[in-house]
């Protein structure tokens, strides 16, 4: 308690006469958790919510939602090539080189010597 | 996955809980459990209307602006940072005395003082409305600094200290003002109970 004297504590009980009624009480509970429930609430907090809900069947639904997701749409063919990217970058660096070459080639005549560094 | 668990908020629903349990019920609230944000909502609500009553000209205000500060708190949760010291509800006190002042300052003070059995829904004991309404005219009458201290003291339930952190004063002011105004207004009371 936060009342150490006599008085204090009277008072305190005074102000009891300004207290809420439980009519008062249960009417503000009502528009506060409707502006609770309407407060905006991010992505992933929605999606929490969901598992919370039925964590079972909402969570199955989840993966198999993301099985589809990857596996019937252009986006797992990206996830791919993406994955693979690495190899292709070599391909193309590779193919580059040669292509380079050539064009130095027939732009100099194919009797012009080559740069140094193609010797 | 803390944040996972804490949505399934399973404390107390009902009784007085400790500034620990408060604690938890934040961190459940801020992620979405309605539970949780009904027990915060009912552990504090008296005493936030209580603080508030005084400031305000009519029942129908007082509500306004309490609901208005618990919509306000709820939704910003995450903005919270506890400090030590300084209990949850001293924050909630805060924003409901800013509603409390920026409703005064848009729309001039009425001085309905409608504390009648219509007012709050159902039908009160006389004396209590007397005592009420006395409480309210008493209170009135002080400039509204101390009129604010008084309420955030004996309304709100804060420590002495606590009500300086929020009102913006000296600890010891505070005191001095309580001592006086508690004086005076238990005198004026006891002069008009029946």
């Amino acid at each position: 308690m936060t009342f150490d004297g006599v008085d204090d504590e009277r008072l305190h009980q005074r102000f009891a006469a300004v207290a809420p009624t439980e009519v008062q009480v249960a009417r503000m509970q009502v528009s506060v958790m409707n502006g609770y429930a309407q407060r905006p609430v991010s992505l992933w907090r929605e999606w929490l919510g969901l598992l919370q809900a039925r964590p079972l069947v909402n969570g199955s639904l989840v993966a198999v939602a993301a099985m589809v997701l990857i596996f019937a749409t252009p986006l797992g063919a990206l996830l791919r090539a993406l994955s693979s990217l690495p190899q292709l970058q070599a391909v193309v660096s590779v193919r580059g080189d040669a292509a380079t070459t050539k064009q130095w080639a027939s732009r100099n005549g194919q009797n012009a010597r080559a740069p140094a560094s193609y010797d | 996955m803390f944040v996972f668990f804490a949505t399934f908020y399973t404390g107390p629903s009902e009784g007085p809980a400790d500034e620990a349990e408060v604690q938890a019920l934040i961190r459940a609230a801020r992620v979405g459990n309605d539970r949780a944000a009904r027990r915060l909502y009912a552990l504090h609500v008296a005493r936030v209307f209580r603080a508030v009553r005084p400031m305000c000209g009519s029942e129908a205000e007082a509500e306004d602006v309490t609901q208005d500060a618990f919509i306000t708190v709820l939704g910003s949760l995450v903005k919270y940072e506890p400090l030590a010291g300084r209990p949850f509800v001293a924050w909630v006190l805060t924003i409901a005395m800013n509603l409390a002042r920026k409703r005064k300052a848009r729309a001039s003070r009425t001085e309905e003082q409608s504390l009648g059995p219509s007012a709050s829904g159902v039908a009160l004991e006389e004396t209590d409305v007397l005592l009420r309404q006395k409480l309210l005219a008493l209170l009135n009458e002080l400039p509204e600094r101390e009129r604010r201290i008084v309420s955030l003291r004996y309304g709100g339930e804060l420590t002495a200290d606590e009500v300086a952190e929020v009102v913006g004063v000296s600890a010891a002011n505070v005191r001095k003002i309580c001592e006086r105004q508690r004086q005076r207004l238990l005198q004026r009371l006891e002069e008009s109970a029946p």
